[in-house]
Formats: structure tokens, C-alpha cells, sequence
């Protein structure tokens, strides 16, 4: 089993203890507005190598900024990987960046957790002895049937990536011949465009618009609780997860041969 | 310009079709999805189309007009075994015969277009398509029009328009605009017979009435009386009693997560507990989007879709006849501040109320004007 450490900035890396982890995520999972610079990607990426590690680049949905952002991003990683003759992963969150990284062939295209399209109501664990057998089965699949990962093919995908809900996951993914990644134990529930920390002052409302805040990063994460929930649900940012501490039972029969400890998400 | 409508069984397809509407959308259950589909929201399964008899029944009257109907399909996944039995109703109510399907999974897509090349294929907002990259994809799999996300601004459609490839691009104008974006919410959506959060003692109506009545008093009063504990206590308890109790509508309680809890954290979790709270969900009217046709239209978007399949038909023809009154009006209007003008004076006139900035769908509009 391989193990990733997900990093959320690049202050302090020195103190970071990474002796049981064989890779590292940098990025931004979420935000398109939170996408680190050069800079600060570089310095992940020169950490990785003093510490002997591979690298993985998270990356958001994007608009139109987002991909004017990603692609001289992209361009250093390629000729980074080549250079450095290290493979370094992209992992894609929306298809357009799918499109875009066909471009730029010495990078691993890697399918986020987000496109699992998973049902993450944390929720559903408090009913799910009263669910059918046929629901519930329903509930622990993704989008990453066998005719999903055959339509992507011609993108040279080498993984797909799964959040861990409370309802456990049915897929067997051995089959498909990629890599299967797991998220833990924070597991993503909803993300949007009209994010709470990029409020319009007059109305109070969110609005789509550029970020320049930034104000998330400041204010933390907040915990939202309601009657119904049987944990909180974790508001970072423009993105809703929960903590779920248990790992499913024989992950690598499941296919999942890499977890991604990202408890840092939330601060 | 075309105009998208919602379609349930219930629905009067003459009067729309002489309201105006060019195009109709409906959903389909397949009966042996029962107990299987997990994700449906309760007012589509009341709403949506659940025998190929009905469906041929409403198909023929549109057709007969010249117009067309499509259908959604468009669950966030389907499982393997469930694909088949879809790719099977497909099959055969491609031969009632249905215009287009309306899809999200990637591998049903797929095998749409390998099995059965004639169908066309939209891409539905609940897949996600904010780039150009991305309307790349779509394109090389074969999609002809793309439903874009109701969370892109106005200059953001503009930009997608400019360096689109060759496909039809649709947009929301009414009634769609949730807090998630659809293609990343993975929240669950509880159906009828399902076990549930709410005691389901207070119906979708009831609440539609309580609504009402509050509306009636004007916006700074009420947000007074919300900030009043007891009072807030008493809506959020009415709030937790009612069936849809989607889990981006909870009124939840707000703190930071961990020290320190300073004056600024604390600040904003009570900005996030009223943004939550009951009085945005009480006084939120259904969201509008009108205003954008105008640069929408003048960058060559000409698909404008209302949302609402569940929506009663007197709700519908009041939407229809607004949008196709603001759409009439596009090629007379000087410059988009006159547009507007026009289309907050429809509004009035058609809905009974003023728009409020909060069902903006794009709050710099409502800025700018």
C-alpha cells in the first residue's frame, strides 16, 4: 500500500515528518482561486526530491481563469518530469483539464475522487439498515463503471481516485487494470462556485466571481451541525467534507492500492 | 431563440406550445428502477414520466406541432448492471420517437453513442462543462448541445461563447440556481418510501404557504424578527419538520472548528448560521436569470431553458409567458440597462412583487443596475 501525505502549504515544510509516506499531493482540490503559484509549487516539488518522494498535483473544476492559470503550470511540470526523468501526477477533477493535458505527455493523468460522483451524505449511514439491499448496493457505487474508464481510455488514465462515505464502497476495481486511490479520512461532500468566504459586503450574499481574498485561508475551517447529522460536516473554504475514521475492510481486494491521508485539509 | 420547457404528465402541452415553447424536457423512471434509483429528488418522482404509453401520448401532440421533446436521464451514475436495463429503455423510446436524451454518466453516454449513433446526446449541468476544454471533450464523444452550469457568470458565459467549438450551448434562466454545483453535490436526495431525516409531518405546500404569508411583510421587519432566538427556534423547527430536507437546505448551527475563536471567526459563523438559518430560506424566491439573456443572445447563445418539471402548470405559464415577453423584446432594446429595465418591470407585473437581489442569478448585474 502506498501512502500520500496531503499538503496544504508550503510554510514550514522542515517540520513535516513524511518517514511513512511514499508521495506527496500539492495543489488545489477544490478552488480554482487557490491554485498555488510557481513558487510554491516548485518548493513542494524540490522538497519531494530532498526527501526522496514522488509528486502529485491536485487540481479543481476550472472556468476560463482557471485554465489560463493551469497551463504554464502544466508546461514546468512536463518538462520537470522529463528533466528530472521523475513522473509527476496531474490529478484531474474536471474533463476539460483531461482534454487539455493531452498536450503534455510526460505527465500522469490521475481521475480525482470528484468525478466518482460517490453519494457522500453523511447521512445515509443513520438509515442504512433500512434501506433495500438493491438501494444501498446503489449508493456504494461510482461513475467509474467499466464503460466510464473505456471511454476515457485514449487519455492514458493510469488511476482513479474514491472517497470513503460511512456507506462503504461496492466497486471492485482489479479488473479495470488501474490504480485505485482512497481518500482519509476526510470525505468530500459538496463544493461550489458561490462560496461562503466570498461575500458580496452590500448584499451578503456569495457571488461568482473572482476570489482575491482569500479570506478562507484566514477564517479556517467552521463546523456546521445539525440534529440529522451524525457528524459535523466541515466547511473549508467553498467546500463541504466530513471525517470518517474507519477504512473499509480488505482495501486491496477492493483494488485500492494507495491512501491519501488528508487530515490537513481542514484547519 | 429557443425556448426549453418542463414537462410532467400533468401538463397542457397546447397551451404551452401556443405560450410560446419551442422545446420540451421531461424525466423518465423506468419501472424496473423501483427501488434501485437512490438519488431522485421527491418532486421529480412525482413529476417525471413512468410508462412509454404516457410519454408516446405527449411525444405525439409535440410532434405534431413540429416541435420536439427530449429526455433526462441524468442520474450522477448509474451501476453496471442498471446501465443495460437503461440503454434498453433507450432503445425503446428512441422509436416513440424522442429528439434527444439528455445525459451525465460518461459510460452511459458512451454506450449511447457506440450502440445506437443516430440518438443525439446533450450533456446535462449535472456533469459539469466550465471550459472550453471541457466543451472539447463532450464534442469529441459526440454531444450536440451542452447544458452549461448554472454557477458561470455572465462574463464567464460570454468568454465560453467566444472560443467555443461548434456546438449548441443552452443556459438557465429560471428556477435553477442551487447553493452546490450540481455536478460536485453528493448529497442525498431522499425519495418517497425511503426512511428519512424529517418526520415528514409538513408538506412541500404547507410550506409554500408559509412562505407566502411571510413575503408579505417587508424584508428589514422580518430579518429583525429572525434575529429573535425564540422566533428563529420555532422557523428552523418547522424547517426540520418538512419532507424535502435536502442536506444543502439545513439549518445548521455554525462555529469554528478549533482555537482560537476570534472575534473575526466568531463574526463569520454567524454570518454563515444566517445564511443557513430560516430567513434565506423562507425569503428566498425561486431564482431568476432573465436579465442574462441579453448578453447571452448577443454572444450567440440561443437555447434558454426554464427549470422547474415539478412546478405547478399555473407557476409554468407564468414563467413561459415572462421569459418569451423578455426575449421578444432583445433585438428592440437600446443596450442591456434598458433590457433590464424591462425585464424588472415584466416581472412585477407577471409574478405580483419586485426581484429581489437574492434570486439574482448574477448578483454584478443586479450591481451594475
Amino acid at each position: 500500500m502506498e501512502h500520500a501525505y496531503y499538503l496544504t502549504h508550503t510554510e514550514n515544510l522542515q517540520d513535516i515528518d513524511l518517514e511513512n509516506f511514499h508521495r506527496i499531493y500539492y495543489g488545489a482540490e477544490f478552488c480554482e482561486y487557490l491554485l498555488p503559484r510557481w513558487e510554491e509549487i516548485e518548493k513542494a516539488l524540490d522538497f519531494c526530491n530532498e526527501q526522496k518522494k514522488t509528486f502529485s498535483f491536485l487540481t479543481p473544476i476550472v472556468s476560463a481563469y482557471g485554465i489560463d492559470v493551469l497551463i504554464p503550470i502544466f508546461k514546468r511540470l512536463n518538462t520537470y518530469s522529463t528533466t528530472h526523468n521523475r513522473k509527476v501526477e496531474v490529478i484531474v477533477n474536471d474533463l476539460g483539464i483531461l482534454s487539455l493535458l493531452k498536450e503534455y505527455s510526460s505527465l500522469g493523468k490521475v481521475i480525482g475522487r470528484l468525478l466518482s460522483k460517490q453519494r457522500t451524505d453523511p447521512r445515509i449511514v443513520r438509515y442504512q439498515d433500512d434501506f433495500t439491499e438493491s438501494q444501498l448496493d446503489t449508493l456504494s457505487h461510482s461513475q467509474f463503471s467499466k464503460s466510464f474508464c473505456a471511454a476515457l481510455k485514449e487519455y492514458n488514465i493510469i488511476r482513479i481516485e474514491l472517497d470513503n462515505p460511512f456507506q462503504g464502497i461496492a466497486d471492485s476495481f482489479i479488473q479495470n487494470g488501474l490504480g485505485v486511490s482512497l481518500y482519509y479520512p476526510l470525505v468530500s461532500i459538496a463544493t461550489t462556485r458561490l462560496c461562503l468566504f466570498n461575500i458580496n459586503e452590500t448584499y451578503h450574499l456569495p457571488e461568482i466571481k473572482e476570489c482575491k481574498k482569500k479570506s478562507c485561508k484566514a477564517l479556517g475551517t467552521f463546523r456546521l451541525t445539525h440534529s440529522t447529522l451524525p457528524v459535523p460536516i466541515l466547511l473549508q473554504g467553498n467546500a463541504q467534507l466530513y471525517e470518517n475514521k474507519s477504512l473499509p475492510p480488505e482495501l486491496e481486494k477492493k483494488g485500492i492500492d494507495r491512501l491519501i491521508h488528508n487530515i490537513g485539509i481542514v484547519t | 431563440m429557443k425556448i426549453l420547457m418542463p414537462l410532467n404528465p400533468t401538463d397542457n402541452i397546447d397551451i404551452l406550445i401556443k405560450g410560446g415553447a419551442d422545446e420540451f424536457y421531461c424525466g423518465f423512471i423506468p419501472p424496473e428502477s423501483k427501488n434501485t434509483y437512490v438519488n431522485i429528488l421527491t418532486e421529480y418522482e412525482n413529476n417525471d414520466f413512468t410508462t412509454i404509453e404516457e410519454l408516446k401520448n405527449k411525444a405525439d401532440i409535440i410532434h405534431s406541432y413540429g416541435k420536439k421533446i427530449f429526455v433526462v436521464l441524468n442520474f450522477q451514475y448509474y451501476t453496471e448492471a442498471f446501465l443495460e436495463i437503461l440503454l434498453s429503455t433507450i432503445e425503446k423510446l428512441n422509436e416513440l420517437p424522442i429528439d434527444a436524451f439528455i445525459l451525465s454518466d460518461l459510460g452511459l453516454i458512451t454506450q449511447v453513442r457506440v450502440r445506437f449513433p443516430e440518438i443525439e446526446v446533450h450533456l446535462s449541468t449535472v456533469t459539469g462543462a466550465f471550459n472550453t476544454y471541457a466543451l472539447r471533450f463532450f464534442q469529441d464523444l459526440g454531444v450536440t448541445r451542452i447544458v452549461l452550469p448554472d454557477h458561470l457568470n455572465n462574463d464567464e458565459i460570454a468568454a465560453l461563447t467566444q472560443h467555443a467549438p461548434k456546438m449548441q450551448l443552452e443556459i438557465f434562466v429560471m428556477n435553477n440556481r442551487c447553493i452546490h454545483l450540481e455536478c460536485l453535490c453528493r448529497f442525498h436526495h431522499w425519495q418517497k418510501g425511503q426512511p428519512h431525516p424529517a418526520p415528514s409531518s409538513l408538506s412541500r405546500t404547507t410550506l409554500g404557504h408559509i412562505k407566502r404569508i411571510l413575503r408579505q411583510f417587508p424584508h428589514k421587519i422580518l430579518g429583525l424578527l429572525f434575529n429573535n432566538p425564540v422566533i428563529k427556534k420555532v422557523f428552523e423547527n418547522i424547517l426540520n419538520q418538512t419532507r424535502d430536507l435536502h442536506g444543502c437546505r439545513l439549518p445548521f448551527d455554525v462555529s469554528p472548528l478549533n482555537l482560537p475563536a476570534t472575534r473575526e471567526r466568531i463574526q463569520k459563523a454567524q454570518e454563515l448560521e444566517r445564511y443557513f438559518g430560516p430567513f434565506h430560506v423562507f425569503m428566498r424566491y425561486p431564482p431568476c436569470g432573465a436579465c442574462t439573456l441579453y448578453r447571452a443572445w448577443h454572444q450567440g447563445i440561443d437555447v434558454f431553458k426554464i427549470d422547474g418539471r415539478f412546478n405547478p402548470f399555473s407557476k409554468k405559464l407564468k414563467d413561459l409567458r415572462f421569459i418569451i415577453e423578455c426575449a421578444g423584446f432583445l433585438a428592440q432594446a437600446k443596450d442591456e440597462k434598458e433590457f433590464i429595465v424591462f425585464c424588472k418591470n415584466r416581472f412585477k407585473k407577471i409574478f405580483g412583487h419586485r426581484c429581489t437581489h437574492e434570486q439574482c442569478y448574477d448578483l454584478n448585474i443586479w450591481i451594475q443596475n
